[in-house]
């Protein structure tokens, strides 16, 4: 007596049912898994499933046997490989030849020793033509006579197309869009939302002008409009310390201003103004007034700042102040 | 006052004159510290005659002199001085440092350790020092002129801001001119052979520096007195006082100068006034001291370091405001 037990499925894509026959037990593949899942709609469960089926595709299951049930036939699908376990009495069958036109070809992958002196066949099966076939038909002895022992075991390929099927495809039945409108009714407002979200962009990003308020430049102070109010106050005798020490850096800067030094040095500049004819003379009266010991007096004081008491009030610009 | 800087002070230049061509601005400044008793850092690379012009001064004036070559393995004890066991009395008797001298030359400041150069500015700010239990009174006038290699940082700890400000000027040297580099081969070329026990080599500059001393501390004390006399205005103190602190308001300074800054200036300017035969100080001195009193007082920022900027770019700008 021998034992079918089933394993894997090399490919799938297509519903198979296989019948045992008695005394067969067949080992479940993945096909027969996706057959078992529940019936699922919608796009969310159908992706679901076919994940599952593609992870136990990839999984591979091991043969193992189980005790002998009753089976008639194992049954597989046009051009559906299919796996089947065979323990048998001898261990010495090989596949018979068969022509190019043979509707079912069987292959031996392996034998192994079982319990009882008997031998396990691991058989690889095709199918090309539906019809129910005995393995006996395609296993024989080592000297090729035909091992009509094996019994009445039946592999069946069967089509899923009925029997009557003209070879016609489905016709197309278009279904109506589900949402409002229809499909182009959809594209336009979905371009008319990325055009207006496009002018948002523009509208919103966009670089604001700035007021165009007009501006009253007012230029700063020259060194003659500042040094106006402190030479006043020189001349009155009322300048205190602060006053004139702003009015001595003041005077410094003018006529650092007026010659247009060359960027040097501040204590260059100073040297500088100091051989200067005019300014020198100047700055070292000023110095002489504001640092020797004793000063100068009135007079001197007056006599130093007359230019600039006389030039600075009729020179707003600060161009005339010396 | 022409008689006194006509013993003093063109004396001392005209001794040191004799040994080192040109750098009559570090001269100036030398004279500057001795007359006021500030301390002098000078920064520049080897070779432009720091050593030999404090050499040269110190041996003019009749000072006693001392040099520490600062190295990284020194201990405060080798510059202040420690306490021994005196094993024939068996007592204490204390080792006064090098620091127990008119005029310290610390040569390579930033080589020593901080522990060291704290030791040697605690003796500079407070002029006694402190060993054992015991403390110590430095000799009047002290003065500390230390040196500074810029370019060369390793292996060198960097004095940090609060210990630059107890140096009064902190003056720049630069390579002398073409023709002043003439002359010193022209004087090494006359110098000729120095004979020792039967033995010769070559004499150096620290070899022709006079033996005799042209003035003595009196005429030194005598001549610091007729600083103190130089009349500073009270213009003149605005304008200071203006420049300080302007120096803490600047966007790109972000440790301006504090108050000692101004009274380093003032000092140094009464003394330039008198070596310059003025019993008055003006704003030229304030402009010409300006960079060696403030610019190592001065710290710039981040932001201002990253734009490029240069401290002696910033304290011109802070001059210019001044005048």
């Amino acid at each position: 007596m021998s034992r079918w037990v089933r394993s894997s499925q090399s490919t799938g894509g297509q519903a198979s049912c296989l019948s045992r026959p008695t005394g067969f037990q067949p080992v479940e593949s993945s096909a027969d898994r996706r057959d078992a899942l529940p019936s699922l709609t919608g796009w969310k469960p159908v992706l679901l499933t076919k994940i599952a089926i593609l992870i136990l595709a990839l999984t591979p299951l091991p043969a193992f046997a189980t005790p002998a049930a009753p089976a008639a036939t194992l049954e597989r699908s046009i051009g559906i490989e299919g796996d089947v376990s065979v323990t048998l009495a001898r261990g010495d069958y090989q596949p018979r030849p068969l022509d190019d036109r043979t509707p079912l070809i069987v292959r031996v992958e392996s034998i192994t020793p079982a319990a009882g002196g008997q031998f396990t066949y691991n058989l690889h099966y095709i199918g090309f033509e539906p019809g129910t076939y005995q393995l006996a038909d395609y296993l024989e002895h080592p000297d090729g006579s035909l091992a009509a022992e094996i019994g009445g075991e039946k592999l069946q390929v069967r089509s899923i197309l009925p029997p009557d099927h003209d070879g016609v495809l489905n016709a197309y039945v278009p279904q109506p869009f589900p949402w409002f409108g229809g499909y182009r009714m959809l594209l336009a407002f979905l371009a008319a939302l990325w055009v207006a979200g496009i002018a948002a962009f523009i509208y919103f990003g966009r670089t604001r002008k700035p007021l165009s308020v007009p501006r009253v430049v007012v230029p700063p102070p020259t060194y003659a409009e500042r040094m106006q109010p402190l030479v006043l106050a020189a001349a009155a005798g009322n300048l205190a310390a602060s006053g004139q020490a702003e009015l001595e850096r003041l005077m410094t800067g003018y006529w650092r201003e007026k010659l247009a030094l060359p960027d040097q040095r501040m204590a260059d500049a100073l040297a500088h103004l100091k051989r200067h004819p005019e300014a020198g003379a100047l700055l070292h009266a000023l110095e002489r007034w504001l640092h020797r010991p004793g000063g100068a007096t009135r007079k001197e004081i007056t006599n130093l700042l007359e230019p600039y008491h006389l030039a600075a009030p009729a020179t707003a610009s600060g161009e005339g102040a010396a | 006052m022409i008689e006194a800087k006509t013993h003093f002070v063109q004396a001392v230049r005209d001794r040191v004159g004799e040994v080192v061509v040109g750098q009559d601005v570090v001269v100036e400044r030398m004279m500057i510290a001795l007359l006021t008793g500030g301390h002098l850092l000078l920064l520049g690379v080897p070779g432009t005659a720091k050593t030999l012009l404090v050499n040269a001064v110190a041996r003019a004036v009749d000072l006693k002199f001392s040099r520490v070559q600062f190295t990284i393995d020194m201990l405060p004890s080798d510059i202040i001085g420690s306490e021994l066991l005196d094993q024939t009395t068996g007592k204490f008797r204390t080792h006064q440092g090098p620091v127990f001298t008119n005029l310290l030359l610390a040569d390579e400041i930033n080589r020593a350790a901080p522990k060291v150069q704290s030791a040697l500015l605690e003796a500079m700010q407070e002029r006694k020092v402190t060993i054992g239990n015991a403390s110590y009174p430095l000799p009047v006038p002290f003065l500390v002129i230390a040196t500074q290699n810029p370019i060369e940082q390793a292996g060198t700890f960097e004095l940090p801001e609060a210990q630059l400000d107890r140096f009064m000027l902190c003056h720049r040297l630069n390579y002398p001119t073409a023709s002043q580099e003439e002359e010193v081969l022209r004087r090494q070329l006359k110098m000729g052979l120095k004979r020792v026990e039967g033995g010769a080599m070559p004499k150096t500059a620290f070899d022709m520096i006079g033996g005799e001393p042209v003035c003595h501390i009196g005429d030194l004390v005598g001549a610091m007195e007729k600083v103190q006399e130089v009349h500073v205005s009270e213009v003149f103190m605005k304008h200071t006082v203006e420049f300080v602190r302007l120096t803490r308001s600047h966007p790109s300074i972000e440790l301006g100068c504090s108050p000692r800054a101004g009274l380093a200036i003032v000092q140094a300017a009464r003394a330039r006034a008198f070596v310059l035969e003025r019993d008055y100080v003006v704003p030229e001195d304030l402009f010409e001291l300006a960079e060696d009193v403030v610019l190592h007082r001065m710290r710039l920022s981040y932001e201002a370091l990253a734009e490029g900027q240069k401290p002696a770019q910033v304290l011109e700008e802070l001059l210019q405001k001044l005048g």
